[in-house]
């Protein structure tokens, strides 16, 4: 029985799917609607129309055990259900395609590309039909809506009091240590964390946020009187349409490191959303007892997954994180500090992302063979052979090796654990950009570590490219002056901002935008950075 | 103003030391309201690395010589001026050294001397300049020395009259126990008087020293306009 659902999620990991469409109820929903009993072959994978509550449901209860309430509903649509259809493993309704969204009668039934690629499973044709699936099905990532947070206003977090910065898709903050760009970054992974559920300790961790004391985490500027509440405040345009976001975050403990954060801004509309669930109840059934509407009330608000409001983009700003290269974590030669899949903060996972690549990802990271003119092949040793050939000393975790291309054939391959650095950075930093797997709104603290100069101009470049291809949007930070050179400022998408404190201590950012005329621009940003008429160095030496 | 949300203004500075623009950085920030950060350093800046400044006589750096350098070459300048929100370079220059860079002083006795001399630097700095630049740049240009607007603060007087403004400054300032070291910090603290215009108006300085009032009537008929 088991073995199946452990079957089931493979197939979904084959299709690409995101993490969360490879748990059980997405293994179980497969199974049900290929009608595989636990003894059944794939190959028997039939098609057949299913609903939700009564076929779905029963056929998961009947043949493997498993007897989910009536409150699960929500996930498997959630879960299942609607991204299956987003990206093209089952047809909605195929039976009557005018039924309405609300129909009791709303059924599901696999679609014949997928049926026929999943009747392979287990056989030699596997991975070709599967190929030819993914060639003409949509991506996973374009099962996610595009968002562009096209404006940030943040109050009182950190260094920061006020300050307003209009992003654009590629976003590059330059300023002298301790100016508050990584603040910048962070009251983004504090939005991530609310709109998670997750403003915890470990949320926030999770995310790359360097946690402080809340009263420290809170501005603390003498001469303003500061309310004891972070500000943030969102402009996104959603599949193009314009949305707004706020959200005003205090601590329950001021003095507690570990201290819990509630979102003010939706704690006050709470009551009103209840208020309105109870006047449907009761205008829908007048004479209901107390007991019974608020048992009523229960479902609709599990049915609806809570009452906080849902939005298009939660998942994405929940997947927002602060990625910090460490080579040690690249390397695999330390404990994965964390624990976020499928890409670590610091490195981690590389090896296993990469396992995991199909052909147009593998090709696109072959791209780093072209940054570096002594590498010839990136070595993926799934099953560590490698190791048992001494080709790395065993304290290392990763499977990558890299080969040289002007060493003997029989001497030329490096374990991640000795090969040089910075080919391991490059390599993180594209498979971040190619895969469909990792975020698609992130932030870099300080790109350049590790990479020579002319490399980071190269491969800023080349990021860029990504970010259009793969409709991402990213922030990064850097103290190397070559990657500015790897910017187009006249491309709007690509955007330049000075972060400074000012003679108070506050942090404030500047768009840094040519004018118009550059008839006579004989200078590099590099060099202008360096000379100071960038700004964002330091003033006073 | 949507303009200046989102590219904040910022002024560059083109000076002979550290001390000189913490004068001019009071002066601009008590106009226009602009904050200092808002206010860069171009020159002196750290042009040269440790290897130059080991070759090089060190005497080269940081005086008229790298004015009139700047001037001529107007790479910091043009590169400057290249960035949205950034319309303004200050180049400051003491008239003290005037013979050295080709302006001839007038008759020190004379009533306009001070106007005198500060019209023919502004002039000497065009002639370096060759392109019309005259509408971003602001003349910072200091009769004898830039102790001299400072001194303003501490003696009432004419204090384009002084021929070393420097020394008059320090003798004032340690009769009244103050630090005269000649540094940023200190200069900032020093000259902060002059980015307080109610103390400005109520004590007069500009009244004793023209070439402070010319430089403070540059920065307010010319930036003024677009903040």
């Amino acid at each position: 029985m088991d073995k199946k659902i452990q079957e089931a999620q493979d197939i979904l990991n084959g299709f690409d799917l995101p993490n969360e469409q490879q748990n059980q109820i997405c293994a179980l929903t497969l199974l049900a609607l290929c009608n595989i009993k636990p003894s059944d072959s794939w190959g028997k994978a039939e098609r057949k129309s299913m609903t939700l509550a009564i076929d779905i449901m029963e056929f998961i209860k009947i043949h493997y055990d498993i007897d989910y309430k009536s409150g699960t509903r929500e996930s498997f649509r959630k879960e299942a259900l609607n991204p299956f259809v987003s990206f093209g493993l089952i047809d909605k309704n195929p039976d009557n395609p005018t039924l309405p969204n609300t129909s009791p009668n709303t059924h599901y039934a696999m679609s014949l590309p997928a049926l026929d690629t999943i009747k392979t499973y287990n056989t030699p044709e596997w991975q070709i039909t599967l190929e030819k699936f993914k060639s003409k099905s949509k991506s996973p990532i374009d099962l996610k809506p595009t968002i562009t947070v096209s404006k940030i206003t943040i109050s009182r977090y950190k260094s920061i009091l006020q300050d307003t910065i209009e992003l654009g898709k590629f976003n590059v903050f330059i300023g002298a240590n301790g100016c508050g760009k990584s603040n910048i970054l962070e009251s983004l992974a504090t939005v991530g964390a609310e709109r998670g559920n997750d403003l915890t300790f470990e949320g926030l961790y999770s995310r790359g946020v360097r946690i402080a004391r809340p009263d420290l985490i809170l501005s603390s500027f003498l001469e303003d009187n500061v309310k004891k509440t972070i500000g943030i405040d969102l402009s996104l345009s959603v599949n193009d349409r314009s949305e707004k976001y706020y959200c005003e975050l205090a601590p329950d403990n001021e003095n507690d490191i570990y201290s819990k954060w509630i979102n003010l801004a939706e704690e006050e509309v709470y009551s009103d959303r209840l208020l309105k669930i109870f006047n449907l109840i009761t205008e829908q059934n007048p004479n209901i007892s107390g007991a019974d509407l608020i048992s009523k009330a229960n479902e609709i608000i599990s049915d609806k997954g809570g009452l906080d409001k849902k939005r298009a983009y939660d998942e994405i700003l929940s997947e927002y994180s602060i990625f910090d290269l460490s080579t040690k974590s690249l390397r695999g030669i330390s404990p994965a500090e964390s624990k976020k899949t499928p890409l670590g903060l610091n490195g981690e996972g590389l090896d296993l992302l990469i396992s995991g690549f199909n052909k147009k990802e593998r090709e696109q990271l072959n791209k780093c063979l072209t940054f570096f003119d002594w590498l010839e092949e990136i070595v993926n040793d799934k099953e560590d052979k490698l190791k048992l050939n001494g080709l790395k000393p065993g304290r290392s975790t990763s499977t990558l090796y890299f080969k040289d291309k002007y060493m003997r054939a029989s001497n030329n391959t490096f374990s991640a654990e000795n090969s040089n650095e910075g080919v391991l950075h490059v390599i993180f930093y594209l498979a971040l950009f190619i895969s469909t797997r990792t975020p698609k709104f992130f932030a870099i603290d300080n790109i350049e570590t590790a990479l020579n100069p002319k490399l980071c101009q190269t491969l800023i470049t080349e990021l860029v490219r990504l970010t259009t291809e793969s409709r991402r949007q990213v922030l990064i930070t850097t103290h190397n002056p070559a990657v500015l050179d790897g910017l187009n400022l006249l491309d709007d998408e690509q955007r330049l901002f000075e972060v400074y404190r000012d003679s108070e201590g506050k942090t404030k950012t500047r768009r840094i935008k040519f004018k118009n005329d550059l008839s006579n621009k004989n200078y590099k940003l590099s060099e202008m950075w360096l000379k100071g008429t960038l700004g964002a160095v330091p003033n006073n030496f | 103003m949507q303009c200046l949300t989102i590219f904040k203004m910022k002024i560059g500075v083109i000076c002979e030391g550290h001390a000189d623009r913490a004068v001019i950085t009071n002066i601009i920030t008590g106009i226009t309201g602009l904050d200092r950060s808002n206010i860069l350093a171009l020159r002196p800046t750290n042009k040269s690395d440790e290897t130059d400044k080991a070759f090089k006589n060190p005497k080269s750096i940081s005086s008229w010589s790298v004015i009139k350098e700047e001037c001529e070459k107007k790479e910091l300048i043009n590169e400057f001026l290249a960035i949205e929100g950034q319309d303004f370079v200050v180049i400051h220059i003491d008239t003290a050294e005037a013979g050295s860079y080709g302006v001839n002083s007038p008759n020190k006795k004379s009533d306009n001397y001070c106007e005198n001399i500060r019209s023919l630097v502004v002039g000497k700095i065009n002639d370096w300049l060759v392109t019309d630049l005259s509408k971003s740049i602001l003349y910072a240009v200091a009769v004898e020395e830039i102790d001299a607007w400072v001194l303003t603060i501490y003696e009432q007087g004419d204090s384009s009259k002084p021929a070393n403004p420097k020394k008059q400054l320090s003798r004032v300032l340690a009769k009244k126990d103050l630090d005269s070291t000649s540094n940023y910090n200190n200069y900032l603290i020093l000259s902060n008087p002059l980015s307080k215009q109610r103390e400005i108006t109520k004590n007069n300085y500009l009244s004793y020293n023209c070439s402070l009032k010319a430089f403070h009537d540059e920065v307010k008929t010319k930036v003024l306009p677009l903040l």
